[in-house]
């Protein structure tokens, strides 16, 4: 960790630099989140901000050195001329909803503060997705579906305060279900994946049996919520 | 619109008398001047009315200051109506204070002279603080009530500009380093200090740079968490540091290039030093290195006689108007009349010392 600090003594300084522009920011996007408008379809809200030794890993691993994974690799390395824009997850908050059907009000009514200018989108939102009907769903309104490797799940938008800032947030939308598999999937293949092939084998059915529950809620709620 | 504001680290050193010749220079070389008293103190608001006019209005006020809707709701005015007469500056910012309106327009302007406006002052501007105090850090969540806090002094500067015509405003500031003049200060066009040749102004020099490095980047942080639309209600830039000014000091003739008391001249010269240590540079480096360690002005305005200012305030009028002035009591006029090329004189160094300050605002965007 310290050969990183020392590898990287320009990053470090931009990241104490700006690091409570991207404090601030997060807190911005968790206060629109916990508003009282969006209250009927966020259950609750989970946030971080990446510290600056693993913030000098993941940027040890984009630089393809010293680590066998080497994710979207650039051409170009990661400095601290463009460390802001190549790695946008330095603060992340994750938004969990009960049932699926709720991702949609969530969705508009962060679109509409996009289009009033109050928040600024990185880049184009995502939903990783391996579930066909859940796809679907998340073209319906308009979101580009993406797959990832593992059976990860979640709907992703990257934010600024504005078109020259260097803070982003990381939005992560996804179900209670979905983080349980998240959390536990994390918790053995980060950063280092895992090799057990029975323990990979196991982790991928607990997807599909988390992908069959929220299917399970969603379809309670449809028929049931309003009933009672 | 240009906003200069004055600040001073210690009260009481004739702050507002320089801020009212000031003002009355730059009106009288035909710059629309508004001249803005966010002092609570409201020295330079009673050297331009009287004691009686300014009683009666704050009296008129009390109720709007308590209960900003409820006066007006009473009153059966609307709002315009209500401003039609001039109104002080807390009561002019009240409705923001109590978050009442979105938006609304100053109203009629206090005519001082030709091309001279004013915004009166007020003692109870310390409540408007408070709020500034406790919304300060939404204003980094881009929270509208809290944005409207932090530019409304701003605003009702650029409203007189843009319905007015005024071209520049002088805002009088209380002598603290708190949240007012943070705000106040940071979102000038301009700021400058006059100085007093003595170690006050030392210090002062030194605290307002400390004080300026912090704003800025406090700042910085902010403008960089505003949505694009937001930032535009602050100004493009952080304020930019004018420089300094000695003033009121005793002449001593011949003495050395300022003809200050040597005990005096030995703190007046250390005063660039003091500059180029503790301001930030970023806040001057719109001007020559050189100009920067010379007084605004030069020594047009450094030396005082004790009896001008004081009859300037006495008759509500700038010093080099006071021997012409037909209302000047029998007890004045001896003293006054001994004396008419000084007070004459004055006229022109106010003058050049307001050119010399616009000329350091050139090119800095309002």
């Amino acid at each position: 960790m310290d050969d990183l600090r020392e590898k990287y003594p320009g990053i470090m300084e931009a990241y104490g630099a700006h690091i409570e522009e991207f404090e601030l920011f997060q807190k911005h996007v968790r206060n629109f989140f916990e508003s009282r408008s969006l209250s009927h379809y966020v259950h609750s809200i989970r946030h971080r901000i990446k510290d600056i030794d693993h913030l000098l890993e993941k940027v040890e691993r984009k630089n393809g050195e010293g680590q066998e994974v080497v994710e979207d690799s650039e051409p170009t390395p990661v400095t601290e001329d463009n460390i802001f824009d190549r790695v946008t997850d330095v603060a992340g908050v994750r938004v969990l909803h009960l049932h699926t059907s709720q991702l949609e009000a969530i969705h508009n009514s962060l679109m509409s503060k996009v289009d009033d200018d109050e928040f600024t989108l990185f880049e184009q939102p995502k939903a990783y997705t391996w579930d066909p009907e859940s796809g679907e769903y998340f073209e319906r309104l308009g979101l580009r579906r993406e797959l990832k490797e593992s059976y990860y799940t979640s709907v992703h938008y990257v934010l600024r305060p504005n078109s020259k800032s260097h803070a982003t947030c990381e939005v992560q939308v996804r179900t209670l279900l979905e983080e349980v598999w998240g959390e536990i999937d994390h918790s053995l293949n980060y950063p280092h994946p895992i090799s057990d092939p029975q323990c990979k084998e196991q982790i991928r059915v607990l997807a599909r049996l988390v992908g069959a529950g929220t299917h399970l809620a969603d379809s309670i709620m449809r028929y049931y919520a309003g009933h009672s | 619109m240009k906003l200069v504001s004055v600040f001073n680290n210690k009260g009481g050193v004739g702050k507002s008398t320089l801020s009212f010749h000031l003002a009355h220079a730059l009106a009288e070389q035909g710059i629309k001047t508004l001249m803005v008293d966010l002092d609570p103190q409201s020295n330079l608001t009673l050297q331009c009315l009287s004691a009686d006019y300014l009683e009666e209005l704050w009296t008129t006020e009390e109720p709007f200051i308590e209960d900003f809707q409820a006066a007006l709701d009473e009153s059966e005015k609307d709002f315009s109506e209500f401003v039609a007469t001039p109104r002080s500056v807390h009561c002019l910012l009240k409705p923001i204070e109590d978050g009442l309106f979105e938006s609304y327009g100053l109203g009629a302007v206090y005519e001082v002279a030709n091309d001279l406006g004013l915004i009166p002052g007020r003692l109870s501007l310390h409540t408007y603080e408070d709020k500034l105090a406790k919304s300060w850090s939404d204003a980094f969540m881009g929270e509208p009530q809290a944005l409207r806090l932090l530019t409304g002094i701003r605003r009702l500067c650029e409203d007189a500009g843009e319905k007015q015509g005024y071209e520049v405003a002088i805002l009088d500031t209380s002598p603290s380093l708190g949240m007012i003049n943070r705000v106040i200060i940071s979102t000038s066009t301009g700021v400058f200090v006059p100085c007093m040749p003595d170690m006050f102004s030392t210090f002062g020099l030194t605290n307002i740079g400390m004080a300026l490095r912090s704003w800025k980047s406090q700042f910085d942080t902010m403008y960089s968490l505003l949505s694009d639309k937001k930032r535009e209600s602050f100004p493009g830039q952080f304020v930019r540091f004018l420089g300094y000014t000695l003033y009121n000091a005793r002449k001593y003739a011949g003495q050395n290039e300022y003809d200050l008391a040597t005990a005096h001249y030995a703190y007046a010269r250390k005063l660039p030093a003091v500059i180029r240590d503790k301001i930030p540079k970023d806040c001057y480096s719109h001007l020559p290195e050189e100009t920067i360690g010379v007084p605004v002005g030069g020594t047009a305005i450094t030396h005082s006689h004790s009896t001008l200012p004081a009859m300037a305030q006495k008759y509500r009028v700038p010093m080099w108007k006071v021997p012409d002035l037909p209302n000047l009591l029998t007890e004045d006029k001896g003293t006054v009349s001994g004396n008419k090329e000084t007070y004459y004189t004055k006229r022109e160094a106010y003058h050049a010392f307001a050119r010399d300050l616009m000329s350091r605002l050139e090119g800095v965007e309002g």
